[in-house]
């Protein structure tokens, strides 16, 4: 898999049926290395914008309404992006983190999640 | 043992001395070669000296011996010459003789004393070499001057002019000498052969030491280069056994690392009390594995096992699926290993394993993976597995201990502002209900839940309900924060029960561990009281008598019902006072305090939760701004409650009021804290009249007031505190 260029100012899709989830993320990534970021409400919404805006990080919640976060990540897999794929999930069942990642998801980070936390798990991904 | 390798044998250094050792034998070589053609030389040069030497000294000899023989034949002749002189025959013959040999004679040795050509025996002339020998010398001049005067009386008679007596006179001469002549000629010859043995020797002895040279050098050549060759091969030889030994000692050093080594792991497999494993691709156990695997296991002869196998027959099926597709995760190559690792499901994953004794033992493994990469792929997987079965257990009973801390703060913080005899009060009644509840919950009725049981378990649920509803509103009472929330619980619980459409044995499993809660919240309360106590006595003074005329149990439900009043009021925002008579607690009599008490509870707080709000909020709700008792609502719960006959025309107002004692029958749709649980009045009934033997009338004008009257039969023993 090629990775994205991480010199350049990357995009974001920050995917979460949480307002407060979706303002949380933003607000912390704008600070960082992403230069545009958009939010989706839930798999459909992301799905739609996907093609368009090309993101390198998509942030996934799982439980979401009208297309959960694992049936995404099949898609977007599908779709042989080479974005990267950070699950964000409150579902502490340890079969969720590995059924995500069977799915074609890169990272797992477990809510609730602090600016450290999330900064350190879309590091550690964008740095392999 | 050194575990350094031989000395470089390419170092230049090694070259340097090794050269040396090459020039050396061509030197010796080349020296034996001189010797043997220097040997072979000085050979040829005396052999032909010795030849000459022996042929000229065997003429010598020869000559010598003929000297010899020449005097006697010389004398001979005189004497025959003489002899035929005499007889007067003819001397002529013996006349020649005479001249010939005494010619020869003469010659010869003048050769022998000064060198020069003599006739040979061998009729060839001889190039006679003078007398080197001072004996020869001195024996040829003796001879010699004998025989010179012997030659000139000769030399007249060979010339022929002799006279007899002179010739006589020679004969005479000759005879006298010969013999001495003869003497001389023997000693010649002997002298001759002797210094021809010295030459011989002086020649021979030369070529002997040189063959003998020769022939130790021809002997050393094959010798030396035989024995450089076995010098060299045996050097070789040593080289060899050097590097053989330096190897085998950089082996044995290896090996003996390489066992230590191996004896190391294999006390780390022995002692480390961790299951340590290698799995393959297919999820193989590789053949090392520590020993305690196999304790963890329960299991021997581990290697080569599938360990997903092994596992599905220890964990849940859910469990088992999302280990399996972990494992495949651990073998992906496409998945980053952090991000695998980071979602092990098997961090602490509770097993079962077949107890022989029957039925399972339960334990906790926390599994830990790391890949193992071949040429960028995952080979192999480390597995570390421990039982943490203690650590579970360790942290499960700090959770527990931290709940009952916890628990116990709770109660404390919620007793210390409770007045003693009020808190003994209160744990009575708890104990008195959780007496009741356990007389409900007496077995033998659940063990069967036969259509008919039905009605008599609902009936005992509701005894419970009651009981734990009373022992709520005592802790609402209170303010004992801690027991109204465990009461609530357990209500909530058995309102689950009684909403069920049929109830098993196994249904009260839940009231009875919630009623033993409640018991153990008791027995904290108790002691926590006690202690509360012994602080306050050895601290300050006594709570200072109360200066009213009331006793200090009815002015305490007073206050008390007076708090719960405001609680109340405050939890539901609605403004709301109490009145009380206290002397109408006061003059209560003794044995009804109790009743009293709890039925006062159940009003205060229906008349609260139930009754009217503030107009302002009454409006803001949509509802009549005029309150009123709900008849119509309070009848449609009785008929559905089966309270009520369906065809009943229009019940009359205290018909309906008596709807409300039923138990569990509420006008409200929820339950919270204060109401909807249909039991407060069911407990007030139940205390007034089923247990005290009293009654209850209620009056009320619809959207004004309520009036419930309670009246008990008198005690026998009425008592003025």
């Amino acid at each position: 898999m090629t990775r994205p260029d991480t010199s350049r100012p990357m995009k974001l899709l920050v995917v979460d049926d949480s307002t407060v989830v979706r303002r949380v993320v933003e607000r912390n990534m704008k600070r960082s290395r992403f230069g545009e970021i958009r939010l989706a409400c839930n798999g459909r919404e992301a799905l739609a914008v996907f093609d368009q805006f090309q993101p390198d990080v998509v942030t996934l919640d799982i439980t979401m309404p009208e297309m959960d976060g694992l049936t995404t990540v099949e898609i977007l897999r599908q779709k042989k992006t080479s974005a990267i794929i950070l699950i964000i999930s409150a579902l502490a069942d340890r079969s969720t983190a590995v059924e995500a990642l069977k799915r074609g998801a890169h990272g797992f980070l477990l809510k609730p999640i602090t600016p450290e936390s999330l900064h350190l798990a879309i590091e550690d991904l964008l740095n392999n | 043992m050194s575990t350094k390798a031989s000395p470089a044998d390419s170092s230049p250094a090694a070259d340097a001395a090794r050269r040396p050792r090459r020039l050396l034998p061509l030197l010796v070589y080349s020296l034996l070669a001189l010797v043997v053609a220097g040997s072979a030389l000085g050979i040829a040069h005396f052999t032909r000296r010795l030849e000459e030497a022996t042929t000229e000294n065997n003429k010598r000899i020869n000559l010598a011996g003929r000297q010899r023989a020449l005097s006697q034949r010389m004398t001979k002749a005189l004497l025959a010459y003489e002899r035929d002189l005499r007889a007067g025959a003819d001397p002529a013959a013996a006349l020649a003789e005479l001249q010939k040999i005494s010619g020869l004679f003469h010659v010869v040795l003048r050769g022998f004393e000064t060198g020069g050509s003599v006739p040979g025996a061998d009729g060839k002339d001889f190039d006679m070499p003078a007398a080197q020998d001072p004996e020869e010398q001195r024996v040829i001049r003796e001879a010699l001057s004998l025989w010179l005067p012997l030659q000139e009386r000769l030399s007249d008679i060979v010339q022929g002019g002799a006279a007899p007596e002179a010739v006589a006179t020679t004969v005479e001469a000759f005879r006298a000498r010969n013999v001495a002549i003869f003497d001389f000629m023997n000693e010649l010859t002997n002298r001759t052969e002797f210094t021809a043995r010295a030459q011989i020797a002086a020649a021979a002895n030369p070529r002997t030491a040189l063959i003998s040279v020769a022939v130790l050098a021809v002997f050393l050549i094959p010798g030396f280069h035989l024995g450089d060759r076995a010098r060299r091969a045996r050097l070789r030889a040593e080289k060899a056994l050097h590097q053989l030994e330096s190897a085998h000692s950089a082996l044995s050093t290896q090996s003996t690392a390489l066992a230590a080594a191996k004896a190391e792991t294999d006390r780390i497999m022995d002692t480390v009390q961790e299951g340590l494993l290698l799995i393959d691709s297919k999820f193989i156990i590789g053949p090392s594995h520590s020993r305690e695997l196999a304790a963890i296991f329960r299991q021997e002869h581990l290697a080569g096992m599938n360990l997903l196998h092994l596992l599905q027959r220890l964990l849940s099926e859910k469990m088992f699926n999302t280990t399996r597709d972990y494992f495949d995760l651990l073998f992906d190559n496409e998945q980053r290993e952090r991000s695998v690792l980071k979602v092990n499901p098997l961090v602490d994953i509770e097993v079962s394993f077949p107890d022989p004794a029957g039925g399972f033992i339960h334990r906790y493994l926390g599994f830990s993976f790391r890949r193992i990469l071949e040429e960028g792929r995952v080979s192999r997987v480390f597995v570390a597995v421990r039982d943490i079965t203690a650590q579970i257990e360790l942290e499960k009973r700090l959770r527990e201990a931290e709940r009952v801390k916890e628990r116990q703060l709770e109660i404390l913080l919620g007793i210390m502002h409770v007045d003693q005899d009020e808190l003994v009060h209160f744990a009575e009644i708890v104990e008195q209900e959780l007496d009741a509840i356990n007389q409900s919950l007496r077995a033998e009725d659940f063990a069967v839940a036969s259509p008919e049981q039905q009605e008599k378990l609902r009936a005992r649920l509701n005894q419970v309900f009651r009981s734990v509803h009373n022992i709520k509103g005592n802790a609402v009472y209170l303010r004992l924060d801690y027991f109204q929330k465990a009461a609530e619980a357990f209500e909530t619980r058995l309102s689950e029960l009684l909403a069920r459409p049929k109830l098993g044995g196994e249904d009260f499993l839940a009231i009875v561990v919630a009623q033993a809660g409640l018991r153990a919240d008791l027995g904290d309360l108790i002691e926590l009281r006690s202690k509360l106590v012994g602080m306050r006595s050895a601290g300050s003074s006594p709570a200072p008598a109360d200066a009213g005329a009331a006793s200090p149990a009815s002015s305490a439900l007073a206050d008390g019902l007076r708090q719960l009043a405001r609680d109340i009021a405050d939890d539901l925002g609605k403004p709301a006072e109490i009145q009380l008579d206290d002397y109408a607690l006061h003059v209560v009599a003794h044995g009804r305090q109790e009743l009293v008490r709890d039925t006062l509870i159940q009003l205060v707080r229906n008349a609260i939760a139930h009754g009217v709000e503030p107009p302002a909020e009454r409006a803001a709700s949509g509802k009549p701004p005029v309150a009123r008792l709900d008849l119509e609502r309070i009848r449609h719960r009785a008929l559905s409650a089966g309270l009520l006959p369906a065809d009943a025309p229009e019940p009359a107002p205290a018909e309906l009021a008596r709807c409300i004692f039923a138990p569990g029958f509420s006008t409200r749709d929820q339950a919270d804290a204060h109401s909807g649980r249909g039991q407060g009045m069911d407990i007030v009934k139940t205390r007034v009249v089923d247990e005290a033997g009293g009654r209850i009338e209620v009056r009320s004008a619809p959207g004004r007031f309520c009036e419930f009257a309670l009246y008990l039969p008198e005690i026998p023993e009425p008592a003025l505190v």
